[in-house]
């Protein structure tokens, strides 16, 4: 629970900085604990039920952890119109998954983001911090295996 | 010092004190307007929107939800129309999709002329009026039910970890609930928690 | 950097500024909006100051790290000053011979120029037709000023405007100013900011606050961005004379927080107007105090709902407030709030530095000054671009815009995105304003401009915002919920060519109620892209339907 106080000590314990408290767990563990819920309750005393409501209601938080690549389609409407639903549903029929899903072996997990605001750029990938500006079809499958896509695990 | 307003409620006129909302003058009154997240206990929630009633204020004609609108000088309040009625006809139509048997809803169906099959049905029984969670948290202070997600996903839940402790001597939010979806979940959830307490409960 | 504490002292300092700069000096100016960025824009910067430096001229050169630019198809986007030569593409590999040729030799490199069927090849940016066409009294500052230096921003002429006000003019004649200059807010209400600002003034109070709302959720937006980015001085400059008319003494300004490059240079840009005494306690000497906090969003649209805003910066969880109670007299912690958008408050500097008379011959009879819009979609030059109120659509889509890629027709113009609507090509000659274009059921809301063409699917569009709103909207209010829900499902009905003339009725009907008796203004226009879709292209839908019941 170090982290957590670490977090809180950060805002002064002042519990209206709650959902950037919230965004700093995100951020660190890649998504929310549900001890880090209680925790944040008991700490700030704000009604648990609240914390649950917040760390739910935001697509940016997730409650499940991700996989170790997570690939954001940017779903804004330039993008859409441009190619971006095509580049969804590929990305879906390559790793077998759908849109809030990650592949069994954790490697890829597949999410829309909100515009990015780089409409000129569209479609647009984000791939662990990197944007892929002007992204095909065609492109995809390069992507996917320069992130060790079709790579046989490690052998421990 | 009481600080009164005049205002016309279905062509009547009479006088309301300043901070009162359009229902509370509206009961007292004995006008019935229909509602199904509101409850004396409770603040009103302005959620299920079916107490909208009309209003001409400066001129203007407008919709608000009566349990959360408060009460002007000069306000001229109409509770039934041929626009309010079919706001209400189509809220009652939009929820009966979702809870087709609630008792409730099935009043106001015959009240309003509202057809139980217009809408392509997800009943899912929780109309989400959040009668449960608000008793809890302002009532109770228990916080055990928790509203999650948003939009067309938003859900009532239990949060196990309380519900265990809280729930099985308490209970007060089962009446509440109007179409007995809260006791279907609350069997759920304890059925949950008495399967592996150590388990890591999803949501 | 030396405290300024009066008028006298602000315009010494202003002078010894400007003196320092010089206007013919050599400046390589290079687009640092987010665009640009991504497309290796960050690497030019290193690249040019290196190379600047390898061949001795860092003493007669500046490399320069400016904001948008707003020509964004044509991006990385690089500048050489004094001339205003532009070039596009910009590549690392380009880097070498920008410097030998044109640093150096003073001589052009062709082939990085802008070119197009009608002009030809075309150095300066004065005569680009993207950038001829406009009129860029805000974005003017972006190819020239480095965001991160207020010096830059004060020889531009930058805090003047405060000054005037706060030591020329009092709080009522800066108010009575901005209410003759008819500021319409460019967040998408269109009200007027005068009016908003007159409400929180006299709300009694002795705190109050005044919000810039950056939130910029409407997706295909993008101009706030390129303000805050490129000159968040001309935001906090807005502000603090905003405050002063209305009696504010705190303020804050609401972010995405996915931008954390803006947020730094934001706290820079407080910062340094701190040590200057732009803010803070008794500013520039004035005895007007006034300070600000940066707080940062979560990324759900419905939180750019200024009643939302304020819980969030409560840190409550952002749901509307029915607006029975105004926030510009009960909003943040209950205090009077006026919250305003970015571009709006952009605005206040200049309508104060050259006077309401003087701004309010710009743009229409009712919609005065100018409009950033963002255009994108299937647009040739998708970017930032500004314009008086007025210019018709045709010309910003054509003459700005370089009219649709790849060959194709225009079909439609959508503003407002899932709030909002299209306009088809038949009425292209609408003019930019906020009446005319709300009339035909479009509202320009924030100002992105999306561009559709023959192969758009409309059907697909309105699917497509309504998908966006599902789980954008709270969910609280059953209109608003339920009534996105069933739509979807008759849409998906008609799509799958199942779909009746019933149908259709229920989704009118649905709409009619959502526009009536939803909680917020998410709600109440969740119906409006669907209403000019069945109003303009109904024959897209009719073809769909089947007779059958």
């Amino acid at each position: 629970m170090e982290y957590l106080d670490a977090i809180i000590e950060r805002y002064n314990a002042k519990r209206n900085f709650l959902i950037q408290m919230l965004m700093d767990i995100q951020h660190e563990k890649g998504y929310i604990p549900r001890e880090s819920i209680f925790y944040l309750s008991e700490k700030l005393s704000v009604p648990l039920n609240e914390v649950m409501r917040i760390a739910t209601f935001y697509k940016t938080f997730s409650l499940k952890p991700k996989a170790k690549h997570v690939i954001r389609v940017c779903s804004g409407s330039s993008c859409h119109i441009r190619g971006g639903k095509e580049i969804i549903g590929r990305l879906e029929k390559l790793l077998g998954i759908k849109v809030g899903e990650s592949t069994s072996d954790m490697k890829f997990s597949l999410e829309t983001s909100s515009c990015s605001g780089r409409c000129a750029n569209g479609p647009e990938l984000e791939i662990d911090g990197k944007v892929y500006p002007d992204v095909r079809a065609e492109d995809l499958e390069r992507i996917l295996n320069k992130l060790g896509w079709k790579e046989k695990p490690c052998k421990e | 010092m009481s600080d009164l307003v005049n205002i016309t409620i279905d062509g009547k006129e009479v006088k309301a004190e300043r901070g009162m909302t359009i229902l509370q003058v509206a009961m007292r009154e004995g006008i019935e307007i229909p509602m199904l997240c509101y409850h004396k206990e409770l603040e009103p929630y302005g959620g299920c929107r079916l107490c909208t009633v009309e209003i001409e204020s400066r001129g203007r004609k407008s919709y608000v939800v009566s349990c959360l609108y408060p009460v002007e000088e000069g306000l001229v309040v109409r509770t039934r129309t041929p626009e309010v009625d079919k706001i209400r006809r189509l809220i009652v139509e939009l929820l009966l999709a979702r809870a087709p048997e609630a008792q409730e809803l099935l009043k106001l169906k015959e009240e309003y002329g509202a057809k139980g099959d217009r809408f392509d049905k997800e009943p899912i029984f929780c109309v989400l009026c959040g009668l449960c969670v608000r008793y809890c948290s302002e009532v109770k202070k228990k916080y055990a039910i928790s509203f999650v997600e948003s939009g067309v996903r938003r859900e009532v839940r239990f949060i196990p970890e309380i519900a265990k402790k809280e729930c099985p001597t308490c209970k007060e939010c089962f009446p509440l609930c109007p179409t007995s979806y809260l006791q279907a979940l609350y069997l759920l959830t304890q059925a949950f928690c008495s399967l592996s307490p150590s388990q890591e409960i999803k949501g | 950097m030396q405290r300024i504490n009066s008028y006298e002292e602000f315009v010494q300092i202003k002078s010894m500024i400007e003196s320092q700069k010089d206007s013919k000096a050599r400046i390589i100016s290079i687009c640092g909006g987010a665009g640009c960025l991504s497309k290796d824009g960050s690497n030019l910067v290193s690249l040019f100051r290196e190379t600047i430096e390898k061949s001795g001229l860092s003493e007669r050169v500046e490399v320069k790290l400016t904001g948008c630019h707003g020509i964004c198809s044509f991006g990385p986007s690089v500048i050489i000053y004094p001339e205003e030569i532009c070039y596009l593409k910009v590549k690392g590999d380009d880097v070498k011979e920008i410097v030998d040729e044109t640093i150096v030799k003073e001589r052009i490199v062709e082939r990085l120029l802008y070119e197009d069927g009608s002009c030809g090849k075309v150095a300066y940016l004065k005569d680009i037709p993207f950038y001829k066409k406009q009129t860029r009294y805000i974005l003017g500052f972006n190819t020239k000023i480095d965001p991160t230096s207020i010096e830059d921003y004060i020889a531009h002429g930058g805090y003047s405007a405060l000054a005037k006000a706060l030591f020329k003019m009092s709080p009522e004649k800066v108010l009575e100013e901005v209410k003759k200059a008819n500021l319409r807010g460019r967040g998408g209400g269109g009200f007027p900011a005068g009016q908003k600002w007159e409400t929180t003034r006299n709300a009694k109070s002795d705190i109050k606050y005044v919000i810039v709302n950056g939130h910029e959720g409407e997706p295909g937006a993008y101009m706030d961005r390129a303000i805050l980015g490129g000159n968040p001085h001309i935001v906090l400059e807005g502000l603090i004379i905003g405050a002063y008319a209305i009696g504010a003494s705190q303020g804050f300004i609401y972010l995405r927080h996915d931008a954390p490059n803006l947020k730094k240079n934001i706290e820079t840009a407080i910062d340094k107007a701190k040590k200057y005494g732009f803010l803070g306690k008794n500013i520039m000497g004035s005895g007007f105090d006034f300070d600000v906090e940066v707080h940062l969003d979560i990324g759900i649209f419905v939180s750019g709902e200024s009643s939302a805003l304020m819980r969030s910066i409560e840190g409550r969880i952002p749901e509307p407030r029915p607006k029975y109670i105004r926030t510009s007299i009960s909003g943040i912690f209950e205090k009077p709030s006026n919250l305003n958008n970015v571009e709006t408050w952009a605005n206040v500097p200049l309508i104060i530095e050259r006077g309401a008379e003087w701004y309010s011959k710009i743009g229409t009879e009712r919609s005065k000054g100018t409009k950033l819009i963002s255009l994108s979609g299937k647009i040739k030059n998708a970017g930032v671009i500004e314009v008086p109120f007025g210019v018709s659509l045709r010309e910003i889509v054509y003459e700005i815009g370089g009219g649709l890629r790849d060959g194709k027709e225009l079909k439609a113009v959508h503003f407002g995105s899932a709030m909002g609507g299209s306009i088809p090509r038949e009425m292209i000659d609408t003019p930019l304003d906020f009446d005319e274009c709300a009339k035909l059921g479009a509202p320009i809301g924030a100002g992105g401009l999306l561009v559709l063409d023959e192969t758009d699917d409309i059907l697909g569009l309105v699917s497509y915002f309504l998908d966006f709103l599902s789980t954008e909207s709270c969910g609280k209010c059953v209109p608003c919920r339920e009534g996105i829900r069933q739509i979807r499902k008759l849409l998906s009905k008609i799509k799958e060519g199942i779909g009746t003339k019933e149908d259709v009725e229920k989704i009118k009907e649905i709409c009619e109620v959502q526009r009536k008796a939803s909680l917020c203004a998410l709600g109440r226009s969740a119906s409006s892209p669907i209403e000019t879709a069945f109003k303009y292209f109904w024959n897209e839908f009719e073809s769909r339907l089947t007779k059958e019941k």
